[in-house]
């Protein structure tokens, strides 16, 4: 008897070997999303081409659960080779799919997709000179504590 | 120093998954027994590195770990053991571990003259006697999850104690951690028999060169309160007796994991 289905094969093996998962050490932005709920957090590298603005490469860690394991690895496949504006519009897509999905779901889809919004304004900012840690909070799934908004 | 550290990390890496892939008996309990003396190599090293005002940190290299009979196993921790000793110093202090090691390399080298034993740890069988599919797939994400929590857990405590004036709190994270090795090796037994022998990915550095202490030890116990909610899940939705008795301890354990970590929060206020 089949005890597992080929689905939950696939994410099975996402969370054994996470694609494109690991730290990067000469990157081009760096983003975190955080839920401060539980204390997730996702960091996402890319190596982005100034000319075509294209994503050439992107790796990302995290200390969260299997699912923002397999949501990691299945965008930053999704990110890679597309340009930021595409990146940014997959994101939005990715946020009105999730939105209606429960919280606990929904929180860790939204923790990678924040964190690629966050290492977009790092990137933003470095073409500025300036040099600053970019977070983004997950708001979709679970509220903002108040303390944090100020 | 740092590359020595991440060197000796793999290397206990390697030693603690190698006996975990292993069938219980004189060749686990001998794999991770120098995975012990490895553990203490790492603390030591990371003690003289503080002490000398160097920074260590959790980076590792691959690591592989699947093997289909045990002498590939062997093999490779004597190409990793090689490896570690040609990046050693000079000095009292590696020299003991060089000692130790050279103990650690004959005995590999004996283990490969006996039969060859074939490795299922990496079989994706995924089968559990008396369990049905909703528990096992339970089991499976409590698994994965949970070794890799304990392996953060492990390197973490194990960076606080070394970044601690307090003997108290230094006492406390050994405890932690000896805890952590406990659970990762109760957690990596069951995922071997499954055939889903895994090593848990690498530790963020946000997670363990934190900030606050207090509020790291405060989200911790959060955590150990979630872990002790799914294990009693786990204990009554699995229908297999030793399994379910297995998760009420974990969940009573979590218990005094949590006392210890509010006495470590005591001491900092």
């Amino acid at each position: 008897m089949e005890q597992i289905d080929s689905q939950q094969f696939q994410y099975l093996e996402l969370m054994m070997h996470p694609k494109n998962y690991g730290e990067m050490q000469e990157f081009d932005a760096k983003g975190y999303g955080k839920n401060l709920q539980t204390g997730e957090m996702v960091v996402i590298y890319l190596k982005i081409d100034p000319d075509s603005q294209k994503i050439t490469d992107i790796s990302w860690q995290t200390n969260g659960c299997g699912t923002t394991l397999v949501s990691g690895s299945l965008f930053s496949e999704e990110y890679k080779n597309k340009t930021i504006q595409e990146g940014l519009d997959f994101t939005q897509a990715v946020f009105e799919k999730i939105k209606d999905n429960p919280p606990p779901d929904a929180a860790c889809g939204e923790v990678v997709a924040r964190a690629f919004i966050a290492a977009v304004l790092d990137y933003e900012d470095r073409k500025k000179g300036i040099e600053q840690e970019h977070i983004e909070l997950v708001t979709l799934a679970c509220p903002v504590p108040e303390e944090e908004k100020k | 120093m740092r590359e020595l550290f991440r060197k000796k990390h793999e290397l206990w890496l390697r030693m603690l998954y190698g006996a975990f892939a292993l069938p219980k008996g004189e060749e686990f309990d001998r794999l991770l027994d120098f995975a012990a003396i490895e553990l203490r190599h790492l603390k030591w090293l990371a003690t003289d590195m503080v002490r000398q005002g160097f920074d260590f940190d959790w980076d590792r290299g691959q690591v592989p770990i699947v093997h289909v009979t045990s002498h590939g196993i062997y093999e490779a921790l004597l190409e990793s053991l090689r490896d570690v000793e040609r990046a050693y110093g000079a000095g009292a202090l590696y020299e003991r571990m060089q000692s130790d090691e050279a103990y650690m390399q004959n005995a590999l080298e004996r283990m490969l003259q006996s039969d060859p034993i074939e490795i299922t740890a990496f079989s994706k069988e995924l089968r559990y006697e008396n369990l049905d599919g909703v528990s096992l797939q339970a089991l499976v994400q409590f698994l994965f999850e949970e070794s890799y929590k304990e392996y953060e857990l492990i390197v973490t405590y194990f960076y606080s104690a070394m970044h601690t004036d307090s003997v108290r709190l230094y006492s406390i994270f050994e405890d932690l951690i000896y805890e952590s090795i406990y659970h990762l090796k109760s957690f990596s037994v069951l995922m071997a028999k499954l055939g889903i022998l895994t090593l848990p990915r690498t530790v963020m550095k946000e997670v363990y060169k934190f900030e606050d202490l207090k509020s790291f030890l405060e989200k911790g116990i959060e955590e150990e309160l979630a872990a002790k909610e799914e294990c009693k899940k786990l204990a009554t939705s699995i229908k297999d007796e030793e399994l379910s008795r297995f998760f009420s301890y974990i969940d009573n354990q979590e218990n005094y994991h949590i006392e210890l970590m509010k006495e470590a929060i005591a001491l900092l206020r």
